[in-house]
């Protein structure tokens, strides 16, 4: 780290740092403050009253006065559900495809495959990047003390994949969750894309997308807090383990 | 789609290592794989290599099909004809178009290039504890987590001219009155895709510094390299291929950009995949899927013409 750490420079790359951040997050604040906006108010400011109703018709949609018990809720909630998982954006060709085929729109159906379809070349790529730098000499070291294939693979190469592995869930996960978003925005099956976006982009943006947004990325907190935690310990017991081989950082 | 593969295959010199032990029929066929990596090799692609065929090459050969097809009132009518090409390939708009994509598309990637560097650098380089560099790379990822969608539209708020920014300018009396450049211009859509791909090339390019080994940074320190130096000579060329990932991930992203045109860039200077959308919107399904090709050819012709220039699967 020495090159680096001279004096001016190192605060330099920290307060870049700290404004690709604040870029990246002022959308949200902007996002959570809009999400209170009153009842008559749109989406955009000015803020006309502070209310929670947006984030009440979120998980109300369509309905104009508060549910009586919680299974009417939930059967209403999971129909929702199950009726918005339609074809997210990058299959809007594959839509004329499926509809052809008159397959049932169902997360099974038409939403995995076209995940897996959309996300799988992302970590494709991920992998390609990494294994242009395996070292096979290990793996060839673990032969010639004798383990078998299968022990190499599980004791040598899938340790050493662990980042890569990581790193292409993550975008995997990023892309899909986006793409899901999308969708769940889609309400009702027989929406084609341009018509939803054209109309989002016109009349229907209230602030129960600001809502969505907002538990969004509350609930990312949430994951990413646990897993640090999960991280740390991981990262104590591996130093019990071994002693400096890989990343080479301290 | 063939190198995962390669690091599972033996090196003929230590096949018999396998052998010691093997009388079972089970040991022996795995043993027949290890001995025809060849074989093994296509083994292994099958699976993902059917699912792309079954979910990519049967949609796209049907939108090529239905681009031969005529739009008929009440959709598509199989009456083959090259019309859609014919007319969008010979006129300009088409050209024009096509010009203006990859201008932006380049022009983000640049952007991205430029502003993700530094900060990929300074996550591997500045930050010092393991666990605050995965903590601030999730911080760069976890706003990608809420929809891109929804990020896209708060640029609303926050660039109107009754946004968030211009009031601020405003009440700071930086501007006299509301900065009109800030939405629904070319350069306000390519601040957005650059906000909106920053970490599609934060996260390959950390993650090929990481795979740098430390004796070779330290190495050029000891033998004098400025910080400049050793950035252009020693960790450029050594993270190539996250460079590489990373724009094949934005220039991929960016062809079939067309919400952030739309919604940022004020519909004004539409996009290939915008283009497809106008179709659409007037029930073109014909012409829509002539486009959706050629916008494909073109895509392929990028993503291979950027691979002859660095190959992700070599050194």
């Amino acid at each position: 780290m020495a090159s680096v750490a001279r004096p001016l420079v190192r605060p330099l790359y920290l307060a870049y740092l700290g404004f690709i951040l604040a870029v990246l997050y002022f959308p949200f604040v902007v996002m959570t403050i809009l999400s209170f906006q009153g009842p008559r108010g749109g989406h955009t400011f000015p803020l006309r009253g502070v209310s929670t109703i947006w984030y009440w018709k979120l998980f109300n949609p369509g309905k104009l006065t508060p549910y009586s018990d919680v299974g009417e809720f939930l059967g209403d909630y999971l129909a929702a559900l199950q009726r918005s998982v339609v074809l997210a954006v990058i299959t809007m060709l594959i839509s004329l495809w499926f509809r052809r085929m008159d397959l049932p729109l169902h997360w099974l159906t038409t939403g995995l495959p076209v995940h897996v379809m959309w996300t799988l070349p992302f970590s494709l790529i991920i992998f390609l990047m990494f294994f242009n730098r395996f070292d096979t000499s290990l793996e060839d070291a673990a032969l010639i003390l004798g383990a078998t294939r299968w022990k190499t693979f599980r004791h040598v190469t899938l340790p050493l994949m662990q980042p890569a592995i990581l790193t292409s869930l993550l975008f995997a996960f990023t892309l899909s969750l986006d793409e899901f978003q999308r969708s769940l925005l889609i309400t009702g099956t027989d929406q084609t894309l341009p018509l939803m976006v054209m109309a989002s982009v016109t009349t229907r943006i209230t602030p129960t997308l600001y809502a969505l947004g907002t538990l969004t990325t509350l609930l990312s907190f949430a994951v990413v807090g646990a897993y640090l935690v999960l991280l740390t310990y991981s990262l104590r017991k591996s130093r019990r383990f071994v002693e400096g081989s890989g990343s080479g950082v301290k | 789609m063939g190198t995962p593969v390669e690091q599972t295959q033996t090196p003929p010199a230590k096949a018999p290592a396998l052998e010691v032990s093997t009388t079972l029929v089970v040991r022996r066929r795995v043993a027949f794989l290890y001995r025809h990596p060849g074989v093994a090799s296509w083994l292994l692609v099958l699976p993902g290599t059917l699912w792309m065929m079954l979910f990519v090459g049967i949609p796209l050969a049907s939108i090529v099909l239905f681009s031969f097809w005529r739009s008929g009132f009440a959709g598509l009518v199989p009456d083959y004809n090259v019309e859609n090409y014919a007319s969008l390939l010979g006129g300009r708009t088409f050209w024009r178009i096509t010009l203006w994509t990859y201008e932006v598309v380049i022009m983000s990637l640049a952007g991205v290039i430029v502003l993700a560097y530094p900060a990929a650098y300074a996550i591997w380089r500045v930050v010092r504890d393991d666990r605050w560099k995965t903590a601030v790379l999730l911080l760069c990822i976890v706003p990608f987590w809420t929809s891109y969608l929804t990020r896209t539209i708060t640029w609303l708020p926050m660039f109107g001219r009754e946004g968030v920014v211009n009031r601020v300018l405003l009440a700071l009396g930086v501007i006299g009155e509301p900065l009109e450049i800030l939405l629904y211009t070319p350069y306000s859509m390519m601040w957005g895709l650059w906000s909106l791909y920053i970490v599609f090339m934060i996260g390959p390019l950390y993650h090929s510094m990481t795979k740098i080994d430390e004796d070779v940074m330290s190495a050029a320190a000891m033998l004098g390299a400025t910080p400049v130096r050793t950035f252009f000579h020693v960790v450029l060329p050594l993270t190539r291929p996250g460079l590489m990932a990373g724009s094949l991930f934005v220039m991929v992203l960016g062809l079939g950009e067309f919400f952030t045109e739309r919604v940022i860039g004020g519909a004004q200077n539409p996009m290939l995949a915008g283009l497809i959308l106008r179709q659409i919107d007037i029930f073109q399904w014909a012409s829509a899927s002539a486009i959706a090709v050629t916008l494909t050819f073109l895509t392929l012709v990028t993503v291979s013409a950027m691979l002859r220039v660095f190959d992700l699967r070599k050194v």
